[in-house]
């Protein structure tokens, strides 16, 4: 093995963690539920293996090999992310969907489309400082950190305005996605301001730590959230209901009286 | 310079994610009391006296022409968008709660009555702070007060019939 030390241990812990939510998902179901977040953590505790093969095939971490491997997965985990942001919006709107206009969706790509863009090129400006050659994967890395957190802002921003509630789960999906996704930007704005210095490999390791401390803390998060039951339902008292019904239908005649009184 | 911007965007965002966070569960923890007290009073924006029977019957006195002036504009309209809030939360308490108590399509309608105020709210206010000027937002404005009228009036109706002890506490509240 050509991973020593602390790299080992997050490593192992992060093998664990993975294996841990996609057992903790399938027992739980949740497949039905979040079927993109299950594809993610089916995807994220396979390229473990995946990665983990390589080395084993005398390829180190530092190899060229380990690399292409390494980005050519990151790319599939990065588009499942987005996806599973995609998955919470769905989630959080359903509720109000009927409502909405039904092109609300392809507005909602577009937006993820233009930021996107936007994250790109302000990656690559950050990156513009740091005069190392082939840093391509720092600038991607920079940019689906900032359309990450930006698209989380957009979807919390959106349903704060609306008044949407979160439902459990979601709520702590969105929760553990945001708190890994401010981490990861921290890393990787650190990443892409490093020096062409001898220290230029610490300092880079020293940042992969912090973010996949990040990313640890949130898979673990996961876990113990989606172990755990829903929340028990409250009482539910008739005048409860009384009160549903007594306004049931306030908005239709509202509607119909102010139709009426514009064709007058 | 650039280390000490990190820093700060970094504190922000996880500042806003605390906050967030905390209010998303506080709001799933809320107990029906404690929501229905998040009302605001509805005499600090003057809608008792813009509204036909204040809290007794639906329907507003006020025109487009003259809405604005009369709810207080900004503010007035904010207190609605509160309360539709509120009403919203409602919703989601009796969709997680009410088991099979609550038809699904009462919850729908319920969640559009809300969605439809503070669309209109928005749109007014939107309007408002794009053309500095509460005409351009008037139309909104009274679309926003109608349907709030309506709905202030049912409360009301279901305090008064099914919670003698809430009743009060609603009046007081409104």
């Amino acid at each position: 093995m050509h991973i020593l030390g602390l790299d080992n241990v997050l490593w192992a812990t992060g093998m664990v963690g993975e294996l841990l939510l996609l057992a903790i998902l399938f027992w739980r179901r949740q497949y039905r539920i979040f079927p993109v977040f299950f594809a993610l953590a089916f995807t994220l505790a396979g390229t473990d293996f995946f990665l983990l093969s390589v080395v084993a095939t005398h390829h180190p971490i530092t190899s060229l090999l380990y690399l292409r491997a390494y980005y050519a997965s990151a790319s599939v985990e990065y588009l499942l992310e987005i996806a599973v942001l995609v998955e919470i919006a769905a989630n959080v709107i359903r509720p109000a969907r009927r409502l909405l206009p039904g092109s609300v969706l392809f507005m909602f790509l577009g937006i993820i489309l233009v930021v996107g863009i936007a994250a790109f090129i302000m990656a690559a400006h950050f990156n513009a400082h740091s005069h190392i050659h082939q840093r391509v994967f720092v600038i991607a890395d920079t940019a689906i950190a900032i359309l990450r957190l930006a698209i989380f802002l957009f979807i919390a921003a959106f349903s704060q305005v609306l008044g949407l509630g979160w439902k459990n789960h979601v709520l702590q999906l969105a929760s553990g996605m945001a708190f890994y996704a401010v981490f990861f930007l921290i890393g990787a704005l650190m990443k892409s301001r490093l020096q062409a210095d001898p220290g230029y490999m610490r300092q880079y390791v020293y940042y992969s730590w912090l973010q996949l401390i990040g990313y640890l803390c949130a898979l673990y998060y996961w876990c113990w959230s989606f172990a755990r039951q829903e929340a028990p339902r409250k009482e539910f008292s008739p005048q409860m209901t009384h009160f549903l019904v007594s306004i049931y239908g306030t908005a239709r005649r509202q509607k119909a009286a102010l139709a009426r009184s514009h064709d007058k | 310079m650039f280390l000490l911007t990190q820093i700060i965007v970094a504190v922000l965002l996880l500042t806003f994610i605390v906050y967030w966070r905390r209010n998303q569960s506080r709001r799933q923890v809320a107990s029906w009391e404690s929501i229905i007290a998040r009302l605001r009073s509805n005499t600090e924006f003057g809608f008792d006296e813009v509204a036909e029977r204040y809290l007794y019957s639906e329907g507003i006195k006020a025109t487009p022409q003259d809405i604005w002036q009369r709810i207080d504009g900004a503010n007035g309209l904010w207190a609605m968008y509160t309360n539709a809030g509120v009403l919203m939360q409602l919703a989601d308490y009796a969709a997680e709660h009410g088991g099979g108590a609550v038809p699904e399509e009462l919850i729908e309608s319920l969640r559009s009555d809300a969605f439809q105020i503070r669309t209109a709210v928005m749109m007014a206010l939107l309007k408002y702070a794009f053309y500095r000027s509460g005409v351009a937002a008037s139309i909104n404005a009274h679309r926003a007060a109608a349907a709030y009228s309506a709905m202030l009036a049912h409360m009301t109706t279901l305090f008064q019939e099914h919670s003698a002890l809430f009743f009060p506490r609603f009046l007081e509240a409104m």
